[in-house]
């Protein structure tokens, strides 16, 4: 028989990158926790930006979520940029008798003490002209621009079909 | 490339889709009758096997108009739905489940939810980006249609300008929606509660209905909207003034006397402005949401199901052909002495396999050209049922979608057919002009 020969070979050919793999997700597992956390944390005086994420994408674009918690004097949102990125739109989900669209808003205000969430099918930091794919596990710079004060934080880019960051629901 | 197939207008995208669908089925097409003119011993076979024809393209087009139509009412809905919601940009209620708060306040299902009370309604009424704030306050009917307690604003923002007559401006007048069975003057005297569970002669009051507003496509068009002041006062409630009220319904409201409302809805100055009131009554005592966002995500929802449901109906289309094919196979091998005649006057093995793959390519094509058409029907007749049930218009067409899935149906099922085409084609000829 001819063909158990070359299952054979084809196991002996893909066992040194199955134990290759193997090692990087060891080496992933042994990540240092505290490191990880600071990833999802990104904190400029009075203002905290949590669990900024995206989705893994070939197109080029993407929309980059995340909460901002104001504890401080009211701040106003008025844009954000990413190296990775030609262009970053503050955009806002409005469905009408047509379907669902994401609109450009110049800004958007943050109240003294409240929390905003840009989430799935609500508000959105787009990225336009995304210069490669986004692969899931990928991370993702962007600089939020809250007038003066710009806040640098990690988008963790999550599965093409995430609906939140996948440690949405943890305190930090 | 793919910046110039992005460039053409989506209908010719579209049609290009399925002119790419219905490829493989021109190509086996051309390959299998090359050379031959299978037309008249085709039209001959048709004419002969006419009742076998007729039950074999039945069957395939009634299946074909089902899954058109089931994935064309998916959409329908869809759409529906969002028209329906189209105003609601933003309802406040007490915190509780959003789903249900959506259901009661923008598709009036009736449901028990706690109240906003007159401090959070005043606050929201004085948030700088507020336009129009209004009380929508459900529990009552008439018949079958709900009494909503409002404001003439509401009406007004709903219906944008009034069939006919004019807008309440006195309590226990009732503008009433487009489908309700009453007309301008009539009276009509509100019930406790929806449905089965309503309890006539609870409310001792009369109503009279001083307008009516436009097909709005939605459930409102069902309900009679009387002023919200009434409502309260019918339950014995005060009724949001003071003493000193001049019985002019209506804003503004006065905290100490309002007695509640189950939502609220808040048209905003902007876009923005939405978001802005959305995260600022977001908190421990209210919630604020999107009607149009949860909807979004059950249309997500839905969509996966549809895709499901596309699978579902191309796997019952395959199965039904298969079982036409199989039929199709029985028949040549009752009709194999004359075929073997054909063969033993001289006409090559390529001929049968041609003759047989065009009927059962025939009895495909007509089946799925009568199956769009019957689809057609079955879509106009079942948004009719569903807009009758839920009073949300929707209006399924058959798309571009559905014709897709028909020309893969196509492509596939002519592929199938060179089964039954080759069987025949290797028949014994010897055997068969014996038998």
């Amino acid at each position: 028989m001819p063909v158990r020969p070359l299952a054979l070979a084809a196991l002996v050919a893909l066992a040194p990158a199955a134990l290759l793999a193997g090692d990087a997700h060891d080496h992933d597992a042994h990540d240092d926790h505290a490191e990880e956390h600071a990833d999802h944390l990104a904190e400029a005086g009075d203002l905290r930006l949590v669990h900024a994420w995206t989705r893994a994408t070939a197109a080029d674009h993407a929309l980059v979520f995340m909460e901002i918690e104001n504890a401080g004097a009211t701040v106003v949102l008025t844009g954000a940029e990413s190296p990775m990125a030609e262009r970053v739109t503050l955009v806002a989900f409005r469905m009408t008798g047509e379907g669902g669209a994401y609109e450009a808003l110049p800004e958007l205000p943050v109240a003294q003490g409240t929390e905003v969430e840009l989430a799935p099918e609500g508000l959105a930091l787009r990225l336009d002209g995304v210069a490669r794919p986004l692969a899931e596990g990928d991370t993702l710079p962007v600089e939020v621009r809250f007038g003066d004060t710009h806040v640098e934080v990690t988008a963790q880019v999550e599965a093409a079909d995430a609906r939140q960051h996948s440690h949405a629901g943890h305190a930090h | 490339m793919t910046d110039l197939w992005f460039a053409l207008p989506v209908g010719v995208q579209d049609a290009a889709i399925a002119l790419a669908l219905l490829l493989p089925a021109l190509g086996i097409g051309a390959v299998a009758l090359r050379g031959f003119r299978v037309g008249p011993l085709l039209r001959a076979l048709l004419r002969r096997q006419a009742w076998i024809s007729v039950v074999f393209t039945a069957l395939i087009a009634v299946s074909v108009a089902l899954g058109a139509a089931l994935i064309a009412q998916e959409r329908g809905l869809r759409e529906g739905t969002a028209r329906a919601a189209e105003k609601f940009d933003l309802v406040v209620a007490a915190p509780g489940s959003e789903i249900t708060a959506m259901l009661a306040a923008v598709y009036l299902q009736p449901a028990d939810v706690p109240l906003v009370d007159g401090e959070t309604y005043a606050e929201i009424v004085a948030h700088p980006r507020a336009e129009l704030v209004a009380p929508i306050g459900f529990g009552d009917s008439w018949q079958d249609a709900p009494v909503i307690g409002t404001t003439a604003d509401f009406a007004a923002y709903l219906s944008g300008r009034l069939a006919e007559g004019r807008l309440f401006a006195r309590p226990y007048e009732a503008v009433a929606g487009a489908r309700v069975d009453l007309s301008v003057g009539e009276t009509f005297q509100p019930a406790h509660g929806h449905g089965d569970a309503a309890q006539e002669g609870m409310h001792d009051v009369d109503y009279e209905v001083v307008g009516r507003m436009p097909m709005t496509g939605s459930p409102w068009d069902r309900a009679l909207l009387v002023p919200i002041e009434s409502v309260w006062e019918v339950h014995v409630l005060p009724n949001g003034h003071g003493p000193d009220w001049d019985r002019v319904p209506g804003p503004p409201f006065d905290p100490a006397h309002f007695p509640g409302t189950p939502a609220v809805l808040v048209k905003a100055d902007s876009l923005g402005g939405t978001y802005v009131m959305q995260a600022a009554f977001t908190d421990g005592e209210t919630m604020a949401f999107f009607p149009g966002t949860i909807l979004a995500r059950l249309h997500a929802l839905m969509g996966d199901i549809r895709e499901v449901m596309s699978i579902l109906a191309v796997i019952t289309q395959v199965l039904v052909t298969a079982g036409v094919l199989a039929g199709l196979t029985m028949l040549t091998r009752l009709l194999a002495r004359r075929l073997a005649l054909l063969r033993a006057l001289g006409a090559p093995r390529r001929f049968v396999f041609a003759l047989t793959w065009s009927y059962a390519t025939t009895l495909i094509v007509l089946g799925a050209a009568i199956g769009l058409g019957l689809g057609i029907a079955a879509t106009g007749a079942m948004s009719a049922a569903i807009t009758a049930r839920t009073d949300i218009l929707v209006e399924a067409r058959l798309g571009w979608r559905e014709v897709h899935l028909v020309a893969g149906f196509v492509s596939l099922t002519a592929a199938l057919a060179l089964l039954p085409a080759w069987l025949t084609m290797n028949r014994p000829v010897m055997s068969d002009l014996r038998g």
